[in-house]
């Protein structure tokens, strides 16, 4: 089961709106790369991992990225508190305006709806892992594309955070990848 | 281009159990988003933010939030390496100091987990304390 802890797991103060950052951040929470991509990846993977330290690091990872989702949506949730309908027209959310106001919806930065189709569980645990190696990448090089989009510090802080969790998680991955090699490729 | 990729992984071999890791203090692993020297790559000439607690209670929040993180990522490694003696020690004195600050931060302060001893009041405390997404500063004031 999960329990809720009332704290996001690295602080977020955004105190500038920012609706054009938040149009690009959001892929974060709902693009093909982001957080709850990762989050339901892992945590449906787990479950035919061959032993417990596959099972274990899966749910230990997959339940830190619910934590990232919490952390990007609530970026997104400050970039654009208060903006208005004419600043969110302006920014190019008129769309989004017209769907969810100012509200939340995991999409990616061109306004594409999350899909379960972002990942894939074959049951074969070394292809599994592999993708989930990839998936730290890609978001790693997500992360650094938005780092390089903004130049404000109470955005780059927490995304350079995040950053360096997607390289301590692949090598996690990378480590398991090795160990269930050695064990299934006897 | 894999420019911020190349660093020494936990370890490339499952029989090699890392007996003397390199670890950084809660504090500088806490800013960094990671406990693992060696893992550590920094992006370009971006220096990690710099977390100022500026009152009594960010100050306990913050070291709450340190030894959370760090008994957490050697969590991570725990489960790929659980014979590490090393490691165990500092999970388990991270462990201990985050139960701490959590009992003596609900006390003073709120409820940050639903089976605090805190909730035992009238109104309710659990809704009444802000939600972490309207935070300001570092901690649920």
């Amino acid at each position: 089961m999960f329990k809720y802890a009332k704290r996001l797991q690295y602080p977020i103060n955004i105190k500038k709106k920012d609706i054009n950052m938040a149009k690009q951040l959001i892929t974060q929470y709902g693009g093909s790369n982001g957080e709850l991509a990762a989050a339901l990846r892992y945590l449906n993977q787990r479950y035919t991992m061959p032993d417990e330290k596959g099972q274990a690091l899966l749910t230990d990872i997959g339940t830190e990225e619910l934590a990232h989702v919490e952390m990007i949506s609530t970026m997104v949730y400050q970039l654009l508190k208060d903006a208005t309908v004419e600043e969110m027209k302006e920014a190019g959310l008129a769309s989004n305006y017209a769907e969810h106001r100012n509200a939340l919806y995991p999409v990616d930065s061109n306004g594409v709806p999350f899909t379960v189709a972002y990942f894939a569980t074959t049951g074969d645990p070394l292809a599994d892992i592999m993708e989930d190696m990839a998936a730290e990448q890609k978001a790693r090089a997500v992360y650094e594309n938005l780092i390089e989009l903004t130049d404000d510090p109470d955005v780059i802080g927490p995304l350079l955070w995040l950053r360096q969790r997607e390289i301590v998680h692949y090598n996690a991955f990378e480590d398991l990848f090795n160990y269930y090699n050695k064990m299934l490729n006897k | 281009m894999n420019r911020n990729f190349n660093y020494n992984y936990y370890s490339n071999n499952m029989d090699r159990e890392m007996n003397n890791p390199k670890f950084f203090t809660e504090k500088e692993g806490y800013l960094r988003g990671n406990m693992f020297r060696n893992l550590y790559s920094q992006y370009k000439n971006y220096e990690p933010q710099v977390l100022r607690a500026t009152t009594e209670q960010e100050e306990m929040f913050l070291k709450l939030s340190e030894a959370e993180f760090a008994a957490h990522d050697l969590n991570l490694y725990l489960d790929l390496y659980p014979n590490d003696g090393n490691a165990i020690d500092l999970f388990n004195k991270y462990r201990k100091e985050a139960n701490r600050l959590m009992m003596e931060y609900e006390e003073k302060y709120g409820p940050i987990l639903i089976s605090s001893d805190s909730l035992n009041t009238s109104p309710f405390l659990w809704q009444t304390l802000i939600f972490p997404w309207n935070m300001e500063g570092l901690s649920n004031v």
